[in-house]
């Protein structure tokens, strides 16, 4: 086990304070990337093979190198950064700003010195009021010392409680003051992203990894983890653990050693029935298919991702069934509507298991489901139904008996038993205002 | 004047040539294929692409 570099010294020190944290060399890596051209600093980040810690693991080097040079584009260049973490079963962002937000600061800019932006936008999810208070400090105490702030602008942007608006495009149009709506692609927001302009967007992780990889230099940081899957994670446990929370972890770490070792396996001898490996959105694993290194290349061969590293785990209490209306709910909840095939899709997914879930539903309803999922699955503008539909079918696959079960009993084998509320929390706690349960 | 440079495709078995740029369902249309559409209307600006009902297969993908 390595040391946390991400969350580093946090245990020991109050590293939401300047002065704290500059004690343990903090913005001295910041001054070192602004004494860098920014094609080193993005060669530094390349070779670090740092990727991209919102879900999608894009190769962060090479997203900034995709930002043109301003003889090809003349427009300012923008630094957009999401903090909007909604994917059930994901909390690392927040920590990550509750606990060491200087880090995560100077690392947004050291990514504007990259991408030679003068703009940053921090878009925090409207519910981490907390994760707020604690940025908007921070960026208090480094408003006052010119040397750190340079000549960059940081906005702190809070959403609304939308999930959609944690899709790059769709943040972007939040950002601007519409209605956060994906926008059909390309232009990608490297070319044309917020206010028409070249930006990168960029996760919280992400940031606060920067200063580590320029502190140990690219070549040093590629040499933790495994092939394809550089560096750390900080990873969310949750559901049926004993002890869950946040583990930062080097990339590769066994599952099972997240679940039954950070995590302290599952209370009251129960078994492990099924684990979520990367948020709501991605493949289910049997509870036997954790032997598998938490890494990308590993959990492409079980077709399922790190997504935004939030692993949950379930027991054998678990109704798949009641599982899959938790999360095709969600969805259907949080669709934008602006595609048809997710805001019809997730509509008839839900109505599909809660029949299947009363005992209504006939055999030939399975294949219903799945086909709907099929409908789904890669003909949207972005891939929040895409997500739903590939979980839920992941469902179906790997627990069928069980789905066959509710048809033949004619209603659900666990009854009302499934403890679900320790997994993911009910789309019904979802829906509120951000004013109302929110103070502004 | 220099020519207009143009694609060269098949639609149902049908072999079309148009200008570079074209729209697929423009395409289809000169090759007298309708795709219905509902989101697209040319004189409301470039396509939404969201209704989804222009959907078709082209080979080979992405």
């Amino acid at each position: 086990m390595t040391d946390p570099i991400v969350l580093g010294g946090a245990d020991d020190r109050d590293l939401t304070k300047l002065a704290e944290y500059e004690a343990i060399g903090g913005y001295t890596q910041l001054a070192r990337a602004r004494g860098m051209e920014p094609a080193a600093l993005i060669d530094a980040v390349l070779a670090s093979n740092l990727r991209g810690r919102g879900g999608a693991f894009f190769a962060t080097g090479r997203k900034w190198s995709f930002i043109p040079k301003p003889d090809q584009n003349p427009n300012p260049h923008y630094l957009v950064v999401n903090a909007d973490e909604s994917e059930p079963g994901s909390f690392k962002d927040n920590e990550i700003m509750q606990r060491v937000p200087h880090r995560f600061i100077e690392g947004c800019l050291i990514t504007a010195h990259a991408v030679d932006s003068k703009q940053v936008f921090i878009y925090v999810r409207g519910e981490y009021l907390e994760a707020y208070e604690i940025l908007v400090a921070a960026l208090e105490e480094v408003r006052g010392r010119e040397e750190i702030r340079g000549d960059v602008t940081i906005v702190v942007h809070r959403g609304a409680g939308a999930y959609i608006c944690g899709e790059e495009t769709a943040l972007i149009e939040s950002l601007e003051g519409k209605r956060g709506q994906p926008r059909s692609k390309p232009p990608f927001p490297a070319i044309s992203g917020l206010y028409a302009s070249p930006t990168v967007v960029n996760n919280v992780e992400t940031m606060a990894t920067l200063p580590p990889i320029i502190e140990m230099g690219g070549a040093e940081y590629a040499k933790l983890g495994v092939p394809d899957s550089r560096g750390t994670r900080v990873v969310s446990i949750s559901g049926h653990v004993e002890k869950p929370g946040n583990y930062e972890i080097e990339n590769g770490t066994s599952m099972r050693e997240l679940i039954y070792g950070l995590g302290g396996g599952i209370p009251d001898g129960r078994q492990l029935k099924a684990v979520i490996p990367g948020g709501s959105s991605t493949v289910i694993l049997k509870g036997d298919e954790i032997d598998v290194g938490y890494d990308f290349n590993s959990l492409l061969k079980l077709n399922t991702a790190m997504g935004s590293a939030g692993v949950v785990a379930l027991d054998d209490r678990c109704c798949m069934v009641q599982l899959g209306i938790r999360i095709s709910e969600f969805y259907e909840h949080e669709s934008c509507g602006k595609c048809t095939p997710c805001r019809e899709g997730t509509r008839w997914m839900t109505q599909i298991l809660r029949r299947l879930e009363s005992g209504d539903a006939l055999q030939s309803e399975l294949d219903l489901l799945l086909d709907v999922c099929d409908r789904i699955n890669g003909k949207c503008l972005c891939p929040l139904g895409e997500t739903a539909a590939v979980a839920v079918a992941s469902y179906v696959e790997k627990f069928r008996g069980e789905f066959i079960a509710h048809v033949e009993q004619g209603g659900c084998p666990f009854g009302d038993s499934s403890p679900l509320h320790d997994v993911l929390a009910p789309v019904a706690m979802h829906l509120h205002s951000a004013s109302s349960a929110v103070p502004a | 004047m220099s020519a207009v440079e143009t694609v060269k495709l098949t639609i149902d078995g049908l072999a079309v040539e148009v200008p570079k740029d074209t729209g697929l369902v423009e395409a289809a249309l000169a090759a007298g294929i309708e795709i219905p559409v509902f989101c697209y209307e040319p004189r409301l600006g470039p396509p939404v692409g969201a209704c989804r009902m222009c959907l078709c297969q082209v080979e080979p993908g992405p």
